[in-house]
């Protein structure tokens, strides 16, 4: 869990403590250890120049002074490094008969500042430092370099408290989830992800140690009685009107009250469920009222060997240096206490299934899915209502939700569309139909701005136009009926219906006859004109044919038509171009990126000067001829421009 | 495993949605989830290693939710008549074809 643990010390018995508890922690962790002292070298010169006046007269003589102050710059130079060292040798050697690897750091400033950047700018991941230094008195209750040090970095830190031998601290206790005395972790979750990745470190500490772990966590249900009770009383007759104090306080009773506990209990079962997938066992306790006084007193009771608490809060800002509850209790609890920097955030799901709250027409709506679809829908929703911190599903917001992912055909299937669009669609009828030339999304009834699915602009929408094609009609011959593959009656006119029975081979003309009607279908075009003919078969080469010999077709002419059919069929459609397979497997021998993206618009633009969408392997060639000129010709520029600057 | 299945299921969709008259509500549905998959085949073909497998599971999602939500069969609208591949025969693709694809989404969260 942690590979890098930092001690700054200074002999005193907290100091001592932590070194103790960082040798475990590190033994059980294979962590390498760092210590380190501070001492204010300058501090000292500076204070003893502002005392010299204060000396004995004896003193105030020249070379006397001279004397003293060459033994004080000794002292301070040397002796304070001496001093340092010497704190660090005793750390250094509890490190070394633990087998473990340590580093020793020494440094010249103020105390907190020195050791808060050392902090900063280093990896580690643990910083263990005693709550009181050296000055602490019988009132003290957290030393100012502490306070300082934790006030300034975001690293996790255990602030030693309990200065009780580490190797009774750190036993196991094993009478359940009821603590003995000084042995337990407690954790306090407040929903934040720093309390959850607190979670998560006392779980890791609880499986190391054998220690049964708790999730407490607070609030308080009676801010809003002082907050309504202190408004009532400055309030005018005339405001408490506007004000509707009286509903006020019925909403807040029922509503946050109730909704607070509901929230803070939910926390808890997140954190069972996060126990749950470390195969650890973990007991919850709800409090209400102020939260660090509550808590404080918990753990008075309680007497657990560690409190685990985030930084900051739910309700922090991430710029602030600690937050309040967990600035007091740091103060006024009895115990060690680890306060957590890192962050977790719990799988949403886990947490909205412990949270979240469906109405019931939403949960009926829900209900219509398939099983395999439902659990989605669920995730789904949970994950859109969490991240705009809805609490509760309605109708409006499941349509929100699934709006993001589902067609508009879908959201109208489960009836989560509102009556009024399905009207408007209704009453707009069906005489325009617009297809997604990229996707092959429909709209119809109204003219899209860009494709629903593929988001493609309203360029690469293709209007179908049932009255211009069916306008063709009566140049075309008599219109004549044939029943289609599936039973379903079309109608052909003459000249078209001539053509496709003029594909001798009788598979092929079923095939191109299906495909036809089949395309026909799909528009909705009841009537099959030369021209739909002409986008499955060659028809101008079955027309020839039929010219010269009538009933003698050769298999030339149906092998064309066959061939055309089968060549439109594997074609590749991108954007308004249709490639041949030979065209994509050219353009893909192009390395990727820059010199294929820029081939492409080139071959593209080649098709479009030829007024074809159709990109065959001649037009690839052509384009990448293009290309590899243009490049011969950027390399002669470059070298001739660089042949000027070399003279 | 992924990109075979995709590949199977994305041309499975085409075939049903050609079959399918364009008046039918359940073809855009279809197309929805035509395109999420294709979009999810572009990833899985490409760089699978650095791949976003958050929106690997969104595109499965979508397309897997696409056809949980589809259009019932009161609404659809008979072109040309009920036919195996518009009617039962049709339904029961499309439930495979969830299976299917909840089956490819559940080994790509074993990877995440």
């Amino acid at each position: 869990m942690y590979k890098k643990i930092f001690v700054p010390v200074d002999n005193s018995e907290h100091s001592v403590t932590s070194v103790d508890l960082a040798v475990e922690l590190a033994q059980a962790y294979d962590a390498e250890l760092v210590g380190s002292h501070a001492y204010a070298a300058r501090l000292h010169d500076y204070r003893f120049k502002q005392m010299e006046f204060t000396l004995p007269d004896e003193y105030l003589i020249e070379e006397e002074m001279e004397k003293q102050r060459k033994v004080h710059d000794t002292l301070i130079t040397m002796g304070l490094e001496l001093i340092s060292d010497s704190y660090l040798v005793v750390m250094q050697a509890r490190a070394e008969k633990a087998g473990l690897q340590f580093q020793p750091k020494m440094y010249d400033g103020k105390n907190f500042k020195v050791i808060a950047d050392d902090i900063n700018s280093s990896d580690y991941d643990l910083v263990i430092m005693g709550a009181l230094g050296l000055g602490a008195v019988k009132d003290s209750q957290i030393g100012s370099v502490c306070e300082r040090v934790v006030r300034r970095t975001r690293t996790d830190t255990l602030i030693i408290k309990n200065l009780a031998d580490i190797k009774d601290q750190v036993k196991p206790n094993t009478n359940g989830v009821d603590h003995k005395d000084g042995s337990g972790i407690v954790v306090a979750v407040d929903g934040s992800p720093e309390s959850f990745a607190g979670l998560k470190t006392a779980i890791q500490l609880g499986k190391t140690f054998g220690k049964t772990v708790e999730a407490i966590s607070a609030y308080d249900p009676y801010l809003h009685y002082a907050m309504f009770n202190s408004i009532v009383h400055v309030l005018t007759e005339k405001a408490s009107k506007v004000f509707k104090f009286q509903e006020q306080e019925q909403l807040h009773e029922e509503v946050i009250d109730t909704g607070l506990a509901k929230i803070y209990q939910s926390h808890l079962e997140v954190a069972v469920k996060i126990a749950e997938e470390e195969d650890f066992d973990l007991k919850i306790t709800l409090l209400d009222g102020k939260a660090f006084e509550k808590i404080l007193e918990y753990v008075r009771r309680t007497k657990p060997w560690l409190l685990v608490m985030g930084r900051i809060g739910v309700h922090s800002d991430e710029t602030m240096d600690i937050g309040s509850n967990t600035e007091n209790l740091l103060r006024l609890v009895p115990c060690n206490v680890l306060l957590s920097s890192q962050r977790f955030t719990p799988a949403v799901d886990v947490q909205a299934e412990s949270s979240m709250i469906w109405t019931e027409p939403a949960q009926r709506i829900l209900d219509r899915a398939p099983d395999f679809a439902k659990g989605i829908a669920r995730t789904t929703v949970h994950r859109w209502a969490m991240e705009r911190g809805h609490s509760v599903v309605t109708v409006s917001v499941l349509e929100q939700a699934l709006g993001t992912i589902l067609p508009k055909s879908s959201m109208m299937a489960m009836g989560i569309i509102a009556d009024d669009v399905a009207r408007t669609k209704i009453e707009a009828g069906d005489d325009q139909t617009w297809v997604c030339g990229n996707c092959g999304w429909v709209a119809r009834g109204f003219e899209p701005q860009k494709c629903t699915v593929c988001s493609s602009p309203k360029d690469q929408l293709q209007k179908l136009d049932k009255a211009a094609i069916e306008g063709l009609a009566p140049l075309e011959g008599a219109i004549i009926e044939e029943q289609s593959f599936d039973k379903v009656k079309l109608k052909y006119t003459a000249e078209a219906r001539a053509i496709v029975k003029a594909i001798p081979d009788g598979y092929q003309r079923r095939r191109a006859k299906a495909k036809i009607e089949k395309r026909a279908r799909v528009r909705k075009i009841d009537l099959i004109t030369r021209a739909m003919v002409a986008e499955v078969v060659d028809v101008t080469e079955i027309e020839t044919l039929m010219l010269e010999e009538k009933g003698e077709l050769g298999q030339r002419a149906v092998d064309a038509a066959v061939d055309a059919a089968t060549e439109t069929e594997r074609n590749t459609r991108d954007g308004q171009y249709s490639w041949t397979p030979d065209a994509v497997a050219r353009l893909a021998r192009v390395p990727e990126g820059f010199m294929r993206n820029a081939t492409k618009r080139r071959i593209e633009k080649l098709a479009d000067t030829a007024g074809t969408d159709l990109i065959d392997l001649a037009t690839v060639e052509e384009g990448v001829k293009i290309g590899l000129r243009l490049m011969e010709e950027a390399i002669k520029k470059k070298n001739a421009e660089k042949g000027e600057d070399d003279q | 495993m992924a990109p075979s299945v995709l590949k199977l299921e994305i041309s499975r969709l085409g075939r049903l949605m050609d079959r399918l008259p364009i008046e039918d509500e359940r073809r855009n549905m279809l197309v929805a989830v035509r395109y999420r998959l294709g979009l999810l085949r572009d990833v899985v073909l490409g760089d699978f290693e650095t791949a976003d497998l958050e929106s690997c599971d969104e595109h499965l999602r979508s397309a897997i939710l696409s056809l949980g939500f589809r259009p019932d069969a009161a609404d659809r609208v008979a072109v040309a008549g009920t036919t195996a591949a518009t009617g039962a025969g049709l339904e029961n693709n499309l439930d495979n074809i969830a299976d299917r694809l909840g089956y490819v989404r559940e080994r790509l969260r074993r990877l995440r």
